[in-house]
């Protein structure tokens, strides 16, 4: 009964702050029944992962690990945690929306802060009817929340993905910051977690917890502290900066670029290619002669090696301005001229 | 994490208040329960004259398969106790006029010297167990004796919502009268998933315990949209109280109980078959490749051929035979199905009539 009283009591009260002030119509839309709007928006970058240590053709009977993922480009990259897919995985087989299923290959770990990155082989083949991109969270700020604030667990628990397509959420409130000493179950995280009232179980190790924005906040951890029991995730302020360079989009901050050149890249994590994806028809990089598929090499005469590189050279170009981009296309280098449009 | 609804106090008043404030911004003049002050004991008043407290008395509980158990059974012995079924009273929903009470069957596993139904008068009755729906977790009885237990006069029927909520997110609350049963008590949570058990129940966070287990799980408005079940130990790993819970739908119940109420058990439906052998889904997402198809089955009937490459399935896309596999097992032996199929370069639709999913010899 304690316990009851808080939660209810500051999660309403946040939403009647909601209901008065600038988030009015999301908070009206939200609450007026539940959170079916929120849980619409996001669950369809949640996703469902197994791994098998077994040659795949056996398999199909001998499922032995799975978890959660969360989508965070519209190319397949997807952050998952160790516990799910640990270093020298093989036989990874991502679940999305609609019984869709992608194998993935292991890119990146780092095992302090439980963080393992994937990339589905072939994204496309993931993709629903008439799409061209996968749905993908964004990611929220961890600093900013208060103690009380509205937060959601999404997952595969019990392997409701793999089994019914189904993606689970629970709600509950952020109850605080706390410190992780020990190590439980398979997590080794240790150092500042988030913790939750919203439900977390067995199989959701991996997933998102959300904000009521659906912003992610924080990533679902199987370690707790045997003084709270509470779910608990590692905030996203934490591990933003490990991510971020994996990340194989013209995000938010980069529709700069975007616009610039009407291009859209991304990483193609073998060698630290950069492959282009997109060309806007009618863009400046259509006009220069750019095509899908090219790799690129330099702006500039410098060499770029990563996306955020080419982000940060194309940040300082400005509209109107000449640049030479150097590209492979079947093996062979070839320069190319584009003239960056100014934004409009 | 239960409220009790009839106790009194500050508490509890400072609660109604800041309900009241928290709803009015929020909720459509419509549901008015909800808009008003003590508006979440509303919700648990209004079922009151439906939610009953059952006690059952055993001589033999079933047993747990250590298989069952976390960690292989080897827990330590304080937590032994977790896992065993606590006494003290579990919850039920009535249903019908002439004293027929639907609760979830766990309730009644193990073998039972007697039940005893506490109805929200305060009288107590016995009952025994017409017919069970081991499926959907369901169990129906009735009360001893021939008359009715309210007259046809001022009997209404449970306030059955027209359908379970359609998306995962809606506010829903669990009503039970365990473990005390004088008072109703509820818990908070929304839906977590829609379309769990075949599409046969919902899953919720709220907390399900073996008090509340077998009562009803109902919307802002106060209509049933389900009965809570599938919590007990023989059904699965997780616990009570993990924010893991589930709840047979009103769709399901409606189409169960007049089967229930003759006393027939409900027996797990035939499985249907479409009569194909396809590939595991790390193929790909082109759709389900037909690598034979079984004679004089359904897919025969409809002429498919082997190398075809079932891509539609009753108007939803499939991806590969997994989700193929799900979609033909979400109808039922006899349904009319359609569907379009991959042959060389060219898209045909066929159509068919499910069968029976063939005995193992």
């Amino acid at each position: 009964m304690r316990l009851f009283v808080p939660k209810i009591f500051v999660w309403l009260l946040i939403l009647s702050v909601f209901g008065a002030g600038t988030g009015r119509r999301l908070a009206a839309d939200e609450a007026a029944s539940g959170y079916t709007g929120l849980y619409d928006r996001i669950s369809r970058a949640v996703v469902g992962i197994t791994r098998s240590d077994y040659p795949r053709e056996r398999a199909r009977s001998s499922i032995t690990h799975f978890g959660t993922g969360t989508l965070l480009d519209p190319v397949g990259l997807v952050l998952t945690s160790p516990t799910v897919v640990p270093e020298g995985s093989r036989n990874i087989d991502v679940y999305l929306h609609g019984g869709r299923v992608a194998p993935a290959v292991l890119i990146k770990v780092y095992p302090n802060k439980e963080v393992s990155l994937l990339q589905l082989k072939d994204f496309r083949r993931a993709l629903p009817p008439g799409k061209e991109r996968l749905e993908y969270l964004r990611l929220g700020s961890s600093a900013g929340l208060s103690v009380g604030d509205p937060l959601f667990s999404l997952g595969n628990a019990f392997g409701s993905i793999q089994s019914d397509d189904q993606v689970v959420m629970a709600a509950g409130v952020f109850s605080g910051i706390i410190e992780l000493k020990e190590k439980h179950l398979e997590s080794i995280y240790t150092g500042k977690a988030l913790e939750s009232t919203a439900a977390l179980n067995n199989g959701m190790d991996g997933g998102p917890l959300v904000d009521v924005r659906g912003r992610m906040v924080g990533l679902l951890i199987l370690n707790f502290s045997q003084e709270r029991w509470l779910g608990t995730a590692i905030p996203i302020d934490e591990l933003k900066q490990l991510i971020e360079p994996h990340r194989s989009w013209f995000d938010d901050s980069l529709e700069r670029a975007s616009s610039l050149a009407g291009l859209e890249l991304m990483n193609s994590h073998e060698g630290g290619k950069i492959t282009v994806l997109r060309v806007s028809p009618g863009g400046a990089a259509a006009s220069a002669g750019l095509r899908r598929g090219d790799v690129l090499r330099k702006f500039n005469g410098r060499k770029i090696e990563s996306v955020p590189d080419f982000r940060k050279v194309f940040h300082a170009a400005s509209p109107g301005e000449q640049v030479r981009l150097e590209v492979v296309r079947d093996k062979t280098a070839i320069s190319i001229n584009l003239t960056l449009w100014g934004r409009f | 994490m239960e409220v009790s609804m009839s106790s009194t106090g500050q508490w509890r008043r400072g609660l109604s208040l800041l309900l009241a404030m928290s709803f009015s911004f929020t909720l459509s003049p419509s549901s008015s329960a909800a808009a008003e002050p003590g508006a979440l004991s509303a919700i648990a008043d209004g079922l009151s004259d439906w939610v009953v407290a059952i006690k059952v008395d055993r001589s033999k509980d079933i047993e747990i398969p250590r298989s069952r158990l976390p960690f292989n059974g080897r827990v330590s012995p304080e937590s032994r106790g977790y896992f065993k079924r606590p006494k003290g009273s579990v919850t039920g929903l009535l249903v019908d006029r002439r004293g027929y009470i639907l609760t979830s069957n766990y309730n009644l596993l193990g073998t039972i010297r007697s039940i005893v139904v506490r109805l929200p008068s305060g009288e107590e009755r016995k009952a025994k167990v017409v017919a069970r729906d081991q499926l959907d977790d369901l169990a129906l009885i009735k009360v001893d004796g021939d008359a009715d237990l309210v007259e046809e006069k001022s009997w209404r029927d449970p306030p059955w919502a027209e359908a379970s909520p359609s998306a995962a997110g809606s506010f829903v609350f669990a009503i039970g009268r365990g473990p005390a049963p004088g008072r109703l008590n509820l818990t908070e949570g929304i839906i977590s998933a829609v379309g769990r058990n075949s599409n046969r129940a919902v899953q919720t966070d709220a907390k399900l315990n073996y008090g509340n287990v077998g009562g009803p799980l109902v919307d802002l408005d106060g209509k049933v949209v389900g009965l809570s079940g599938f919590v007990g130990h023989t059904y699965n790993q997780w616990g009570l109280n993990s924010g893991i819970g589930f709840a047979t739908t009103v769709e399901t119940i409606r189409m169960v109980l007049p089967q229930l109420l003759e006393g027939k058990d409900f027996e797990l439906p035939p499985r249907p078959f479409l009569g194909i052998q396809s590939e595991p889904a790390s193929s790909g997402n082109d759709g389900a490749p037909v690598v034979e198809v079984v004679p004089e089955s359904s897919a025969a009937a409809a002429g498919v051929k082997s190398k075809d490459v079932i891509i539609r399935f009753n108007g939803e896309d499939v991806p590969n035979f997994n989700r193929l596999k799900f979609l033909i097992f979400s109808c039922k032996v006899g349904d009319k199905v359609e569907f379009i199929v991959r042959r060389g370069g060219k898209k045909i639709t066929l159509s068919g009539v499910l069968g029976k999913f063939p005995e193992r010899r």
